[in-house]
């Protein structure tokens, strides 16, 4: 297929994940705040701007973090590519360029959720009723991943959408990780909230019951072969449709991109999980860092091919990292 | 039941329906008098329904003028336009002539002898100073001769009923897939009386325009050329068209990022690397094809094509340099290049056209200005048309001022008492005039498409049809002859 148009799909799939999950984060972070100690909110809503790497976009608004400042830059921030009214504006311009070759269904979808959020009053809707907002992001985005499961047919066009899912998925749940990791001096240190937010709380209570060490949630959300948004699944499910992709004529070995994503996986596979969590920040910092490596070089190998210009100025997660 | 038709009036115009007020051409009795035992009711509903197919499927156009052209629905009136099996032999026979003739003007002219500007058919100062003639195309040569390989050459009826060629358009012409569409929604909407015609189909066209574009691959594309169509994108006008056309033959469509030159080549990036490009259906025009040669500005082009078309390893269609055959100062000549490249009179005449370069034609059209129709040559889409009758003192004025400033590039027409047909308007039916794009391949033979895009002027009394300009349209349909009915029920039979 024309690499444009597996640009645009990879692309519509990193976007349709870094909008829901933004709406999940949100949703816990706002929990969070709710049941919080006095004084710890602009710890904890500076300490999310950190986690997603937006501090330095948001420090140009020139406002202050707070509970009000933060949900605003994260859902509709004007100069935000990380915010859900710009990702989901994304997915549907990436799904437009290539609309002759989608199911009607999912076009109309994508297409049907950006006009819907144009029309919301936001600001009204994060003052009211914020947790409906959340919800109403992440159904949406489950629906389109329905149709895209559903209705799309299983060509290059699928795989690069898939993959690019898989590894923002994985992105963002390292970055969950992040957040419980800082939230020991921001304030969270509640991991159920944060396996709520991954949706991944009642998996965990039958796997690991009502622990609350680190360990086992390192285990879980990094290592679990099972759980579909631990980062090695992720990884794992991103380098199969990877390898299937892989497979042109005159191929002669693995893909760069295939190497750094096997390697990942394996690493997260058999690594030890108290080993990891000995220094998580520096080991959460390397997966990330992998993952962006991985990103890039599969734009060298199909999209950015004798010459061509990427897409996305941002090829990797908005803040450069 | 509607009383439809019966304060229907011809006021003095060819009507395609009607002979007289109240009397119906033999070939839509059938026609008239099914609508006119449709309730009110029933024909809102087929209205709805037709509505609804082209809404749903997206299938728009775009009118400029208002704020940032607004996309509308493709508007179609229910009641199709009925040619004859014989009033078509007709036309396809002068139709592939024109082009035929038009493909020998321009192969002599960029890459053989330029024989009819030399012997005088054309002056030499009029064709190369026509705004569609590029130096740049010296030279480069169409396989088979193919340069114009679609064609859409406009035809009016006049007030006796006679057709003329109104225009040529070799360069970019556009509006088939609104004829296929219309056909397609018209058999969904209106079954009943489609089937008890025996029309010609049209949905063939995809096989043919591949064929054709296959046919002119250069020679170093071997058995299967890779055939692409090359849009300028989603903003222009007409990329419905461009992407269903690639659709209907099952080819890639590109845009002039996707494609690159490397020596002389064309390739397409893909995720599986570079593949050889050999046919480009270009619908860029020439100025915005190629950033060396042409508009350096121009995202929207493949730098190097021409380089790659010069080598001989791709074909561009429709060939570079096409403006100067549809140059309207050139349209009153097409008739004497019939006679001079093919030795046969014309089958199709002319409108009487004027040549405002000329001092004495053009003191007489100055003359009476309000009474003709004057034309911009370059133009398309009916833009810059003055209808002398029509245009209000300041307009003559402003034409009259264009013309002696730059007459070359205008012409003058009597205005063609252009026929009408029933047209469905605000719950009732009236005469709107209309006009017929056909359309015309060129590749290994010169093949017409059975009808074409009829268009409708809607406003009362309007004369310009064009869509971007509010025009609306109808589903054309070129009956069998019998022979045609009598073979196709043969194959038929044989195939039980």
């Amino acid at each position: 297929m024309l690499s444009r148009h597996a640009e645009n799909l990879f692309w519509a799939g990193r976007y349709s994940v870094r909008a829901e999950d933004t709406a999940r984060i949100l949703d816990v972070s706002y929990q969070w705040s709710l049941q919080a100690r006095a004084g710890t909110s602009a710890t904890l809503w500076g300490g999310l701007l950190d986690v997603l790497h937006l501090e330095d976009a948001f420090a140009e608004t020139g406002e202050r973090a707070d509970a009000t400042t933060v949900p605003t830059f994260l859902v509709f921030g004007e100069a935000n590519p990380g915010s859900i009214v710009y990702a989901v504006g994304a997915v549907r311009e990436n799904f437009r360029a290539v609309r002759e070759q989608l199911p009607l269904e999912l076009w109309r979808s994508a297409n049907a959720f950006y006009l819907e959020l144009a029309n919301r009053d936001l600001a009204k809707d994060l003052r009211l009723r914020p947790f409906e907002l959340y919800a109403l992001v992440r159904t949406r985005i489950q629906t389109l991943s329905g149709i895209v499961h559903d209705a799309m047919l299983r060509d290059e066009g699928h795989r690069f959408f898939l993959v690019g899912a898989w590894l923002e998925r994985a992105l963002m749940s390292c970055r969950l990780m992040s957040v419980h990791e800082r939230s020991v001096v921001g304030g969270f240190g509640d991991i159920g909230l944060i396996l709520r937010a991954a949706s991944g709380l009642q998996a965990f209570r039958r796997v690991h019951h009502f622990s609350s060490e680190m360990d086992d949630l390192a285990t879980f959300l990094l290592q679990s072969a099972d759980f579909p948004r631990s980062v090695r699944f992720c990884i794992e499910h991103a380098a199969e449709q990877l390898a299937i992709l892989a497979q042109r004529p005159g191929s002669a070995g693995p893909l760069r991109s295939q190497r750094i994503l096997g390697q990942l996986g394996s690493g997260l596979a058999w690594g030890d999980s108290a080993e990891i969590c000995r220094d998580l920040p520096a080991n959460l910092e390397k997966i990330e860092d992998q993952i962006r490596d991985a990103t890039a070089a599969i734009a060298a190998e199909f999209f950015l091919l004798a010459g061509g210009e990427p897409l996305h100025a941002q090829q990797v997660f908005p803040g450069g990292r | 039941m509607t009383r439809l038709f019966d304060d229907y009036r011809c006021d003095g115009f060819f009507d395609e329906a009607f002979s007289a007020d109240g009397v119906v051409r033999p070939t839509y009795e059938a026609l008239v008098r099914w609508f006119s035992q449709l309730s009110d009711a029933e024909l809102a509903r087929r209205a709805r329904s037709r509505d609804d197919f082209f809404r749903t499927q997206g299938i728009t156009f775009t009118v400029y003028g208002e704020q940032s052209g607004i996309e509308r629905t493709w508007p179609m009136d229910l009641i199709p336009r009925i040619i004859t099996a014989s009033e078509w032999e007709v036309l396809e026979r002068g139709l592939a002539q024109r082009v035929t003739a038009l493909n020998r003007f321009l192969d002599d002219l960029y890459v053989g002898e330029q024989a009819a500007v030399n012997d005088g058919i054309v002056p030499r100062w009029l064709v190369m100073s026509s705004d569609g003639f590029r130096r740049e195309a010296m030279g480069l040569a169409t396989p088979l001769g193919a340069r114009c390989l679609v064609s859409g050459v406009d035809i009016v009826r006049d007030g006796a009923g006679e057709f003329r060629v109104l225009e040529d358009n070799v360069r970019n012409p556009s509006g088939i897939s609104y004829v296929l569409e219309n056909r397609a929604v018209m058999t969904k909407v209106i079954p009943g009386v489609f089937a008890r015609h025996d029309v010609r189909p049209v949905d063939d066209y995809g096989r043919m325009l591949l064929d054709s574009l296959r046919s002119v691959a250069p020679p170093s594309a071997g058995d299967s050329p890779t055939v692409v169509v090359l849009t300028p994108g989603v903003y222009n006008s007409a990329y419905f068209e461009h992407a269903f056309l690639a659709q209907q033959m099952g080819v890639q469509l590109v845009e002039g990022r996707d494609l690159i030159v490397d020596d002389h080549v064309v390739a397409m990036r893909t995720t599986s690397g570079l593949e050889r490009v050999d046919v480009v259906y270009r619908r860029i025009d020439d100025d915005f094809l190629d950033p060396v040669v042409f508009e350096k500005s121009s995202m929207l082009g493949v730098p190097g094509i021409m380089s790659a078309a010069r080598a001989g390893n791709v074909t561009l269609a429709n060939a570079v340099g096409n403006g100067v055959a549809d140059d309207k100062a050139v349209y009153p000549f097409v008739p004497d290049l019939i006679r001079y490249y093919l030795d046969e009179e014309p089958v199709i005449a002319n409108v009487d056209t004027y040549l405002l370069w000329d001092e004495d034609q053009r003191e007489a059209v100055l003359a009476r200005l309000d009474e003709l129709v004057v034309k911009p040559v370059a133009e398309s889409g009916g833009y810059g048309i003055v209808i002398g009758p029509q245009a209000t003192d300041a307009e003559l004025a402003k034409a009259a001022a264009d013309i002696t400033a730059d007459p070359r590039n205008w012409i003058a027409q009597e205005v063609v008492s252009l026929s009408r047909s029933p047209t469905l308007i605000d719950g009732g039916c009236a005469g709107r005039h209309l006009d017929l794009r056909p359309f015309i391949l060129t590749g290994e033979k010169v093949e017409v498409v059975p009808g074409g895009l009829t268009r409708v002027a809607l406003p009362e009394g309007s004369l310009v049809v064009n869509s971007s300009q509010g025009g609306g349209s109808k589903d054309t349909w070129v009956l069998m002859s019998d022979a045609q009915i009598a073979d196709l029920r043969a194959e038929e039979k044989a195939r039980r």
